[in-house]
């Protein structure tokens, strides 16, 4: 077993567990916002570790570039995803109030 | 350096860009893979005009590097934070929905905050007011004013680092003070 065996052996199942904890989120929080959490952050790292572990398996740098791209298109792609559902849910009122501790924004008449 | 430079050192980066992940996609490099990448990507922009990118006058790769070695350590502290809190108690979590100012008036720097934001401890962007340049935040766990007011300034830290590693020619403020010239000084935090 080589050094990278043991990076994989590490990474992999912490990427797994994280992107499975994720899941659970998404499944458990009460809300569209505290869910959008869940499923934006979780996941987010747990795919660049398991990506992170795939890579000394790869054997040559050619493989493992395109592994990159997936890193780089997932840390562009995740957040706008996020934002425009946020978004959204923020314009429509999908948010329900018994789960914020705070509102600073104006009042929803004036909401743009 | 004149507007028409701007654009065309703007188009330039876009397609080294889409030129370096064509590349990548294929895994070489070789004279075929790039004469190849060259032809998509000019057949890409006849077609589709992309946009101009914004110019990015000079890159610090020192503050570079630390705002995104703290964007790394950001990142896991989140993904724990909330992965503790998907499995304790996700029923009673309670978020905030607060306002932040932002200091850049440039479109790459607060690009690169809302992006971080929204990969951040708890912190998502549901809205953005261009013209009073108002970032519109969701916070979670958020259970009281103090903590409301942590997430704000966690939000102007990562602006302060973007700020400091990318320098932007329209953006007149000077990262260390975060004053801006033409307006009073907002009220520090």
């Amino acid at each position: 077993m080589t050094a990278g065996d043991v990076v994989t052996a590490v990474l992999l199942p912490t990427g797994a567990a994280f992107s499975a904890v994720g899941a659970l989120g998404v499944l458990r929080f009460p809300d569209l916002l505290t869910r959008l959490h869940a499923a934006t952050k979780p996941q987010t790292i747990g795919l660049l570790l398991i990506l992170a572990g795939v890579a000394p398996q790869t054997g040559s740098l050619a493989d493992a570039a395109p592994l990159l791209l997936v890193a780089v298109f997932q840390l562009i792609t995740a957040p706008v995803a996020a934002q425009t559902i946020g978004a959204a849910a923020y314009r429509t009122g999908a948010i329900d109030p018994a789960t914020l501790t705070l509102d600073e924004s104006s009042p929803p008449g004036d909401r743009a | 350096m004149n507007g028409l430079a701007r654009r065309a050192g703007g188009r330039l980066g876009m397609g080294v860009w889409l030129l370096a992940v064509w590349v990548l996609l294929w895994g070489r490099i070789d004279a075929a893979t790039v004469i190849g990448g060259l032809a998509v990507v000019l057949v890409a922009y006849a077609v589709s005009r992309l946009p101009t990118v914004p110019l990015v006058t000079r890159v610090r790769p020192v503050p570079l590097a630390k705002a995104a070695l703290e964007f790394a350590w950001d990142l896991l502290v989140s993904s724990v934070v909330i992965a503790w809190h998907a499995l304790r108690a996700p029923g009673r979590i309670q978020g905030a929905i607060i306002e932040v100012g932002a200091r850049s008036r440039s479109e790459v720097v607060l690009l690169a905050v809302t992006t971080s934001v929204s990969l951040r401890p708890g912190t998502l962007l549901v809205g953005l007011d261009w013209e009073r340049s108002l970032l519109r935040i969701h916070g979670m766990p958020v259970r009281s004013e103090e903590e409301a007011d942590a997430a704000r300034d966690g939000v102007l830290r990562t602006e302060r680092r973007l700020m400091r590693a990318l320098v932007i020619p329209d953006d007149d403020i000077r990262p260390d003070t975060g004053a801006r010239p033409d307006v009073p000084p907002a009220e520090e935090e």
